[in-house]
C-alpha cells in the first residue's frame, strides 16, 4: 500500500469503492466510476462501464480466476479475471436503486450479496439459489454503507442508526439498533479483532463503538475537521484510513492515537523543566530543582515560596517580598521593598508587579549586575501582565485584559507604550488574555500574539515607535478550540496547542488542518509541551497536584490532503505564480501555479469570488468575498510569504448589500482600486491607501438590469456582466469614479455567469450555456455548452471554456471537446505560463491543451 | 432552509411563504407555464414525486376555474398535506398498478401532461446523485409513457451536468420538441432546469413499459447543445431576480412593480407552510432534543475520568504494596543482622 502514497486520489478512491488491496492483482487497479481519468494513465488494464450503470461493489473470486461486480441496478455481472471480459448477467429480483453493497463468500456458488437501497431496504440475495432475495426491513432511510465480521452485519443509514442483523437468520430483523449520529453518517468500519466499529459521516466526527453478540455501546467519539467522512478502512491492525468527501485520506494510527500516562511525581504545585533541569514547587511550598527530570540530584532547594511562573527557559518564584530567579546558568535570590502581586518572565528577562502598582523590568543575564531595566505606572491600575517577548531591543507585552504594551529597552527607562488602539485590542483579544506572543525570527521586527478567543495576529514594530497590524486570523467555524494557548514549532511549520473541552488540540497554522487530540481531563493551567524526539512530545501537566506525562506522538495522523479545502471550490483566480481558491467552507488557499498549497487563511464563511493580482514582484494583491457580506483584501510580498508566512489583511463588511458576488482588484497607471459587486446590485470601488481601506464610489445598477455577477478589468475598462443579462461597460478614472460606456442587452436572457476580457474583445458565458464574443457592441456565438458556463480563458488565438456539463469547449466551428476530470467544475482560470486550471470538488491542472 | 442569512433574503423563499406556497418551487411552475402556456386547456394532470405539493398547487390554482372540470392526480411515496380538490394517491411511480389507477381517475382518459419536480436524495457523490436523477426521470418517463396522450406534455425537474445530454437525445426520440426551461426564480448560479417535452408521438409500435429504465444512448460525447430546441428563460426579466438579495422591509406580498408605501412591513420570519412529514431521521431528531445524545456524550467523557482514576489508585496500592514487602524484607534483614 505504501507505494499508493504518492497517488492519495488513487488510495481514496479504492477505498471509496470498497474494492480491497487484494485486487490490485498483478498490477491492474480496478476503478469503478467511468470518468477517472485521473487514474487512467495508471491502469494497464482499463475497462469502462457503460453509463449510467453504477458499479457499487466487486470482488475477486481467485480460485475460479472470475472478478465479479453490482450495480446500483442489483445486476451481478461475472468476469474472467484475466481479461475482465463479461461471462454472464444475472438480474436480481428487485427494482429500488441500491446506493451499497457487501459481497461475502468465495465462489460462485456460495456468493452471498446484500444491498442497501434507497427505500432502506437490506437486500439478502443468494444470485446461485434464487432470483427473489430476501428483504430485511428496519432501516427507515437509504443505507450508506454494508461491513460484516463474518456472522453479523453491520449496515449505517440516513435514519442515522447503525443496525446489527445476522447473517445466518435471514428472516429476522435487526438484532440491534443504536442511535448516536445527528447528521448523515455515510462510512462505517469494523474491527474484528478488537469487536468494534468506526463509523463517521457530516458530523466530522468519529464514533468509535464497541459490540458483543447482543449490543452496541459507543465507546469514543472524535472530531477530525478534515470534512465529511466517507469512507472508512481498516489498512492493517493499528491503522485505519479515512478518506473525505473531497478526496482527502488521513490516516490514523490507533495506538499511538492512545498515548499512556505516567505520573512522575505527587503534590506538585507547580513545575518547569529549564533546559535539563527540572524545577518543582510542591504543595508544601517548597521549591526543588533537581539536575535531570529524572529526580535523583538536588541541586537547589528553598522553603516558604508561594507562587511561580515560567517559560521555556527560566522560572520566576515568589512569595511576598522574596523572589528567586531560575535562569540556564543561575539561581538568583530578590528581596523588594513591595510585596509582589504578579511576575512572568522570559529568557533572563523578568517583569513584576508589585502592590503599589508599579511594573518593573529586570534583566537576570549577569546576576552579579542585576538591574531594574524600567520601572513605570500602568494607567490601567488593574493591569497584568500575562506573557512577553523581545522583539530586537523592543520588549512587547501582553496583558490578561487583551492589551499589548511594548516599550524601547535602549530607551530612558519610565515609559511604556499601549501598543494598539482600543478598538483594535478589542478586535484581536476581544478582551481577554493574551497567550502567548512569538518573535517571526532574528534581527526581524516582526512578531506574532495569540488571544485566548481563537484569534492570532502578525505585528508588526514600526520604526519611530509604533506597532502595526499586519493581519488577524482566526480558526475554521468547524474547528475545535476553545483555549489557544501557544505557538509551538514543528517541521518548518508553526503549530498552535490548545484546549477543547477536556482535551489537548494541537493545530497547524499553515495548512488550518488539526494535528493531534488527546483527552488529558481538560482544566490544566500549568503545562508544558517538548520536544522529545522528532515526531513525539513530552506533555507535561499537573493534575490533582500530582505532575503526570504524557507522550505524544504527531505522527499518528498523517493527512494526504489533494486540496486546502474541506467543501467544494466556488472560486478561483489565477496569475502568473499563483493560484487562489476559495470554497464556502471559508478558505482561501493560495497555491503555486501548479496548485500545491503556500498557505491557507480562514477568511470567513461562505466564500463566493476571488481575485489575485500580481503588481510587479514585490507586491500581490488577493481579494476575496462571500455570503458573509464581507471583502478581504490581502496583500503579502512572495518572499515574505514564502520564509515566514508573513501578510497583511484587511476587511470591509457591507451588511446592508447582501453578498459579495464578484471582485476585481484593478491597476489604473501606478494606483490599486478594488472593485466589489453585491447582490443587493451595487458595485463599490475602494483605494488601497495601506491603512484601511477607502471607499471611493458606490454605485447602484438600476433594478432592470439585474446584479453585476461577474467582473473583468482591462486597461482602464471595466466590464460587467448582469444577470439580467446585460453587458457593461465602465471606464475607471484616477479619482476611482466609474463611468458608464456601453450598455448591451443580450438576447440570450438567462443572465451572465462569466466574463473575461483581453486585447479588447469581450467574452461572454451564459447560463444557457452559450459563450459569445462582443467586439464593437456586435455580439457573435462562439459555442454553446449544455449546461450553465462558469469559466472562460482567452489563450493566445483560442477561446476556452468549461461548463457544469464537465467539458471544456475549445475554438469555434467546431469546437474541440474535452471532458473535465473535475465532476462539478465551478470555474476554470488561466495560471502560470499557459496552463489551465479546472476547479471543483479538486484541481485539474491542464498544461497543454 | 435556514431562518437566517441568505434564505431570509432570497426573494422567492420570502414571497413563497408569504404566499402560502408550500414551497418556492411554485413560481418555477408559474414562470414556465407563463412563458410556454403549458396548462392552457389541460383538463387532467399528473403531479409526479408530488410531495410537499407546492406544484399540485399550482395545479389547482390554474386549471379548477370556474366551469372546468380538470382533475390533478398528485402521486408520491411519502404521505402529503391534502390540497382542496387534488386526488393523491400514496404510491410508487415505477409500478405499472400506479399508472392504471390514475387511468382510473380519469375514467379512462390518459393524462394532457405530466410534470415532475422530484429530485433524489442528495449524497454528495456526484456520479451517484447524477445517476439517481436520471433513474428517477427515466422511471418519470416510463409512467408518462403508459398515462400520457399523444401530443401531450412532460415537464421534469434536471440537473444539467455531465451526461444530461444523453437523456435530451432519448427525449428527443419520444417528443417533438425538447426545451430547456429556466425560471428566473432558479438561481443562475444552480445547474438545475427543467427538461419541457411537447407534443408526445412515440415511435411507431413502441410499448409502454416499466422495467426498461436504461438509456438507450451510451456516448455522452457525440451530443451537441444542438439536441435541444432552445434553452428558454421564463419568467419576466424586470421581475424579482432570485439573485439579488432585497432589503428585509419591502413588501413581498403583492407582485412587483404595485408596492403600496404605506403597506411596507417589517420582515418578520414566519414558519414554514408545510415540513415534510416523515423524514427518516425522525426518530433521531427527536432523541436529540430529548438530550438523549448529549447524555450518552457526559457519560462518555465521566467514564474516561473514572477510568484514569481507577488506575491512578490502582498504581498507589500497588507502591503501597511494594512498601509494605519492602519494610517486612528490611525488618528480616536487621533480624538477621541481630542474630
Amino acid at each position: 500500500m505504501d507505494e499508493l502514497d504518492n497517488y492519495p486520489l488513487l488510495l481514496d478512491h479504492l477505498i471509496q469503492s470498497e474494492i480491497s488491496e487484494n485486487l490490485l492483482l498483478d498490477g491492474k487497479i480496478i476503478t469503478c466510476a467511468k470518468f477517472d481519468q485521473k487514474y487512467a494513465k495508471n491502469a494497464e488494464n482499463r475497462l469502462e462501464e457503460e453509463f449510467p450503470e453504477h458499479i457499487i461493489g466487486c470482488k475477486a473470486l481467485e480460485s475460479e480466476k472470475k472478478v465479479i461486480s453490482v450495480t446500483s441496478r442489483n445486476t451481478l455481472t461475472i468476469r474472467a479475471s484475466s481479461s475482465l471480459e463479461i461471462e454472464s448477467k444475472i438480474q436480481c429480483d428487485y427494482f429500488a436503486t441500491s446506493i451499497c453493497s457487501l459481497i461475502i463468500g468465495e465462489s460462485l456458488e456460495t456468493c452471498h450479496i446484500f444491498f442497501g437501497s434507497v427505500i432502506g431496504d437490506l437486500i439478502d440475495w443468494k444470485p446461485s439459489e434464487q432470483r427473489k432475495p430476501v428483504m430485511r426491513k428496519g432501516h427507515k432511510g437509504m443505507i450508506f454503507s454494508i461491513v460484516t465480521d463474518s456472522t453479523r452485519l453491520f449496515t449505517i443509514s440516513d435514519d442515522r442508526t447503525i443496525r446489527m442483523w445476522s447473517i445466518s437468520d435471514r428472516e429476522s430483523g435487526p438484532i440491534h439498533t443504536v442511535f448516536g449520529h445527528t447528521a448523515r453518517p455515510f462510512a462505517i468500519s469494523v474491527d474484528i479483532a478488537s469487536k468494534l466499529i468506526y463509523t463517521g459521516g457530516i458530523e466530522q466526527t468519529l464514533f468509535c463503538w464497541k459490540y458483543d453478540d447482543s449490543s452496541i455501546t459507543l465507546n469514543q467519539k472524535t472530531p477530525l475537521s478534515i470534512g465529511t467522512i466517507r469512507k472508512i478502512s481498516q489498512l492493517d491492525k493499528s491503522t485505519l484510513a479515512i478518506t473525505s468527501q473531497n478526496g482527502d485520506l488521513l490516516k490514523i494510527n490507533l495506538e499511538l492515537g492512545k498515548p499512556e500516562l505516567s505520573a512522575l511525581k505527587d503534590h506538585v504545585m507547580n513545575f518547569a523543566f529549564i533546559h535539563d533541569r527540572l524545577v518543582i514547587l510542591t504543595e508544601e511550598c517548597e521549591l526543588i530543582v533537581y539536575e535531570t527530570y529524572q529526580m535523583d540530584r538536588i541541586v537547589f532547594r528553598c522553603s516558604r515560596m508561594k507562587h511561580m511562573m515560567s517559560s521555556d527557559d527560566s522560572a520566576v518564584v515568589w512569595h511576598q517580598n522574596t523572589l528567586i530567579v531560575i535562569t540556564e546558568f543561575s539561581v538568583h535570590r530578590l528581596k523588594l521593598s513591595m510585596n509582589v502581586i504578579t511576575t512572568i518572565c522570559y529568557q533572563t528577562y523578568v517583569i513584576l508587579k508589585t502592590i503599589d502598582g508599579l511594573i518593573q523590568i529586570y534583566n537576570f543575564y549577569e546576576p552579579e549586575h542585576v538591574r531594574c531595566l524600567k520601572r513605570f505606572r500602568p494607567k490601567n491600575p488593574s493591569m497584568l501582565p500575562a506573557v512577553f517577548t523581545l522583539v530586537g531591543d523592543i520588549l512587547v507585552f501582553g496583558t490578561t485584559h487583551g492589551e499589548l504594551f511594548h516599550t524601547d529597552l535602549t530607551d530612558e527607562p519610565e515609559d511604556s507604550e499601549l501598543s494598539l488602539s482600543r478598538r483594535d485590542s478589542y478586535e484581536l483579544f476581544g478582551g481577554k488574555e493574551v497567550t502567548c506572543i512569538r518573535p517571526i525570527a532574528k534581527k526581524c521586527p516582526l512578531f506574532m500574539a495569540l488571544g485566548k478567543t481563537g484569534i492570532w495576529s502578525t505585528l508588526k514594530c514600526v520604526d519611530g515607535g509604533g506597532i502595526e497590524i499586519l493581519n488577524s486570523r482566526s480558526f475554521s467555524a468547524s474547528s475545535q478550540m476553545a483555549w489557544p494557548s501557544k505557538f509551538i514549532e514543528w517541521n518548518d511549520e508553526l503549530l498552535i496547542a490548545g484546549f477543547y473541552g477536556t482535551s489537548l488540540i494541537i493545530w497547524n497554522s499553515t495548512t488550518g488542518l488539526p494535528v493531534f487530540d488527546v483527552y488529558c481531563g481538560g482544566g490544566h493551567r500549568i503545562w508544558k509541551l517538548n520536544h522529545s524526539t522528532h515526531t513525539t512530545f513530552n506533555f507535561d501537566f499537573i493534575r490533582d497536584s500530582e505532575l503526570c506525562r504524557q507522550k505524544i506522538d504527531f505522527s499518528a495522523k498523517q493527512y494526504l490532503i489533494s486540496t486546502a479545502h474541506s467543501s467544494p471550490i466556488v472560486a478561483a483566480s489565477g496569475s502568473q505564480n499563483y493560484l487562489v481558491t476559495v470554497s464556502l467552507d471559508g478558505h482561501l488557499s493560495i497555491a503555486n501555479s501548479q496548485g500545491k498549497p503556500i498557505v491557507t487563511i480562514f477568511v470567513g464563511e461562505n466564500l463566493l469570488c476571488t481575485d489575485i493580482f500580481e503588481h510587479g514582484e514585490e507586491e500581490v494583491f488577493v481579494l476575496a468575498g462571500g455570503g458573509k457580506s464581507k471583502l478581504s483584501v490581502i496583500r503579502f510580498n512572495p518572499k515574505e510569504l514564502q520564509n515566514h508566512n508573513v501578510f497583511w489583511m484587511r476587511h470591509v463588511a457591507r451588511p446592508d448589500e447582501g453578498r459579495v458576488v464578484a471582485v476585481k482588484t484593478c491597476k489604473l497607471r501606478s494606483k490599486i482600486f478594488f472593485i466589489a459587486s453585491y447582490s443587493s446590485g451595487v458595485i463599490e470601488v475602494f483605494r488601497c491607501t495601506g491603512k484601511p481601506l477607502e471607499s471611493m464610489v458606490t454605485l447602484e445598477l438600476d433594478d432592470s438590469l439585474g446584479i453585476g455577477s461577474k467582473m473583468d478589468y482591462d486597461e482602464g475598462k471595466l466590464v460587467v456582466g448582469t444577470s439580467g443579462s446585460y453587458l457593461l461597460n465602465y471606464k475607471l478614472k484616477k479619482t476611482g469614479k466609474i463611468g458608464e460606456t456601453k450598455r448591451i442587452k443580450l438576447a440570450d436572457r438567462s443572465g451572465v455567469t462569466s466574463v473575461t476580457c483581453s486585447h479588447g474583445i469581450t467574452y461572454l458565458g451564459c447560463d444557457s450555456g452559450h459563450v459569445y464574443q462582443e467586439n464593437d457592441s456586435e455580439i457573435t456565438r462562439i459555442h454553446s455548452h449544455l449546461s450553465t458556463v462558469v469559466g472562460i480563458v482567452a489563450s493566445e488565438d483560442r477561446i476556452h471554456s468549461v461548463s457544469l456539463d464537465c467539458a471544456i469547449l475549445t475554438g469555434s466551428s467546431p469546437a474541440s471537446r474535452q471532458s473535465t476530470i473535475v465532476d462539478m467544475p465551478n470555474a476554470m482560470v488561466k495560471t502560470g505560463e499557459g496552463s489551465l486550471a479546472v476547479v471543483g470538488d479538486q484541481i485539474q491542472i491542464i498544461n497543454n491543451l | 432552509m435556514g431562518k437566517t442569512s441568505r434564505d431570509k433574503r432570497d426573494i422567492y423563499y420570502r414571497l413563497a411563504k408569504e404566499n402560502k406556497w408550500r414551497a418556492r418551487s411554485a413560481f418555477k411552475l408559474m414562470q414556465i407555464d407563463d412563458e410556454f402556456g403549458i396548462l392552457k386547456d389541460v383538463t387532467r394532470a399528473v403531479d409526479l414525486c408530488a410531495a410537499p405539493g407546492s406544484w399540485s398547487q399550482v395545479l389547482a390554482k390554474r386549471l379548477f376555474v370556474e366551469g372546468s372540470d380538470a382533475k390533478v392526480v398528485a402521486i408520491d411515496l411519502q404521505p402529503m398535506a391534502p390540497i382542496p380538490g387534488v386526488i393523491q394517491l400514496q404510491g410508487d411511480i415505477t409500478s405499472v398498478d400506479t399508472a392504471n389507477q390514475v387511468i382510473e381517475h380519469f375514467s379512462g382518459e390518459k393524462s394532457d401532461i405530466v410534470i415532475c419536480d422530484g429530485a433524489p436524495d442528495v449524497t454528495g457523490i456526484h456520479s451517484l446523485d447524477e445517476f439517481m436523477q436520471a433513474e428517477l426521470i427515466l422511471a418519470a418517463f416510463n409512467i408518462t409513457s403508459h398515462v400520457l396522450k399523444t401530443k401531450g406534455t412532460f415537464l421534469a425537474k434536471i440537473f444539467r451536468s455531465r451526461n444530461s445530454s444523453l437523456l435530451y437525445a432519448q427525449m428527443k426520440k419520444y417528443f417533438k420538441k425538447v426545451y430547456l426551461a429556466k425560471p428566473r426564480s432558479s438561481r443562475q448560479s444552480s445547474c438545475e432546469a427543467f427538461i419541457l417535452c411537447l407534443d408526445y408521438s412515440p415511435p411507431e409500435g413502441f410499448v409502454p413499459t416499466m422495467s426498461k429504465s436504461s438509456l438507450e444512448l451510451t456516448d455522452a460525447s457525440g451530443v451537441t447543445a444542438d439536441v435541444i430546441d432552445g434553452f428558454v428563460t421564463c419568467g419576466d426579466l424586470s421581475g424579482w431576480d432570485s439573485e439579488k438579495s432585497y432589503p428585509l422591509d419591502i413588501d413581498v406580498s403583492f407582485q412587483k412593480g404595485i408596492v403600496d408605501e404605506d403597506q411596507k412591513n417589517r420582515y418578520e420570519f414566519k414558519d414554514v407552510v408545510q415540513p415534510p412529514t416523515d423524514p427518516a431521521y425522525k426518530e433521531a431528531l427527536e432523541m436529540k432534543k430529548k438530550g438523549v445524545f448529549s447524555k450518552v456524550s457526559a457519560d462518555l467523557t465521566k467514564e474516561l475520568k473514572a477510568e484514569r482514576k481507577r488506575g491512578r489508585e490502582q498504581r498507589k496500592a500497588k507502591e503501597e504494596e511494594e512498601r509494605a514487602v519492602d519494610s517486612v524484607a528490611e525488618k528480616l534483614e536487621a533480624a538477621q543482622i541481630e542474630k
